[in-house]
């Protein structure tokens, strides 16, 4: 059916074909760029689509043409098939958009290089691994570190979030 | 403290996602010759970090490239930094010989190229350069 609808990979451009899966709802997966999507059928026709796995060959970073954002913002989205079978990607970066991401807190708290640009941050936490010798004996053990991941033009560096008053959270300056 | 220029990561491996849990935080591993940094990242799916992260070494090896470029620009105009250039390893020119007539000719302070005053030969910077590169490697 997927095949009949789309026969070429709207991602990739691959005619290998697609596997189809689930019982409750029904997916397909592109055998080439292994991108999956959740099929929304009625009177044996798709109507929808929804986006449920990226693709493997990182192309859910590069840009949607028609939209100028990139294919993973529209993850989960139900989407019509047309939008599907006219959907062309830019091969390239939108950093602009990306870099909106970075908030005014990590711009303020980092001092760039001459020429260096905030590409994108992550929020999470970081595995530190500490050694420490207890009654003799040497134990490693491991904490979370919250804090942001910050990728520039130059440098991939983790800022810590470190917490200073009552309930005041800040982020720490390296420099 | 964590902190590593882009073209120095060696892989990125860590967990793959859906659209159920495209929210949550995935655990991503992010490996250089000093070793393996974990984090555990919200909407940092293997599928969506891995490129962001190449793509930014990309980006970042054509700078290098171009800066490289440049540097070599520099290298290949200029008399006074191949002056520069040699001293570095230790080694100081006084005299070039002319390749056409064998005249001695004073080391020019500057510029890209010097005119021998006995045959009119004119010699470059860049082709001294080439000779005392290959000396000094």
């Amino acid at each position: 059916m997927m095949q009949e609808e789309i026969p070429k990979c709207p991602i990739c451009g691959s005619t290998n074909g697609y596997k189809l899966s689930g019982i409750i709802g029904k997916y397909a997966q592109c055998l080439t760029c292994m991108t999956k999507w959740r099929l929304f059928i009625k009177n044996r026709k798709i109507l929808e689509l929804t986006l449920h796995e990226l693709p493997k060959d990182g192309s859910g970073v590069y840009t949607l043409i028609s939209t100028k954002t990139p294919l993973f913002t529209v993850i989960g989205k139900c989407l019509s098939i047309d939008f599907w079978k006219n959907l062309k990607l830019d091969k390239k970066v939108n950093w602009e958009f990306l870099s909106k991401n970075v908030s005014s807190d990590v711009s303020k708290a980092v001092i760039t290089e001459k020429g260096e640009k905030l590409l994108h941050q992550w929020e999470g936490s970081r595995e530190v691994r500490e050694k420490k010798v207890i009654k003799g004996n040497t134990v490693e053990s491991t904490t979370q570190e919250s804090g942001i991941l910050l990728l520039s033009t130059q440098r991939l560096r983790w800022l810590a979030r470190r917490e200073r008053g009552f309930l005041k959270k800040k982020l720490h300056r390296f420099y | 403290m964590y902190e590593i220029p882009p073209e120095e990561i060696n892989g990125v491996s860590g967990d793959t996602g859906d659209s159920s849990n495209w929210q949550l935080p995935k655990k991503i591993s992010v490996v250089d010759s000093k070793g393996e940094n974990t984090f555990n990242l919200q909407y940092a799916f293997l599928e969506l970090f891995k490129p962001t992260i190449e793509n930014a070494i990309a980006i970042r090896r054509k700078e290098i490239d171009v800066e490289k470029k440049k540097e070599r620009l520099h290298v290949i105009l200029d008399f006074s930094f191949l002056k520069t250039y040699m001293e570095k390893g230790s080694l100081v020119m006084q005299v070039l010989k002319c390749p056409e007539c064998g005249a001695t000719i004073e080391f020019p302070k500057s510029g890209s190229q010097t005119t021998c005053s006995h045959c009119g030969k004119i010699i470059y910077a860049q082709d001294i350069f080439e000779k005392v590169k290959s000396l000094l490697e």
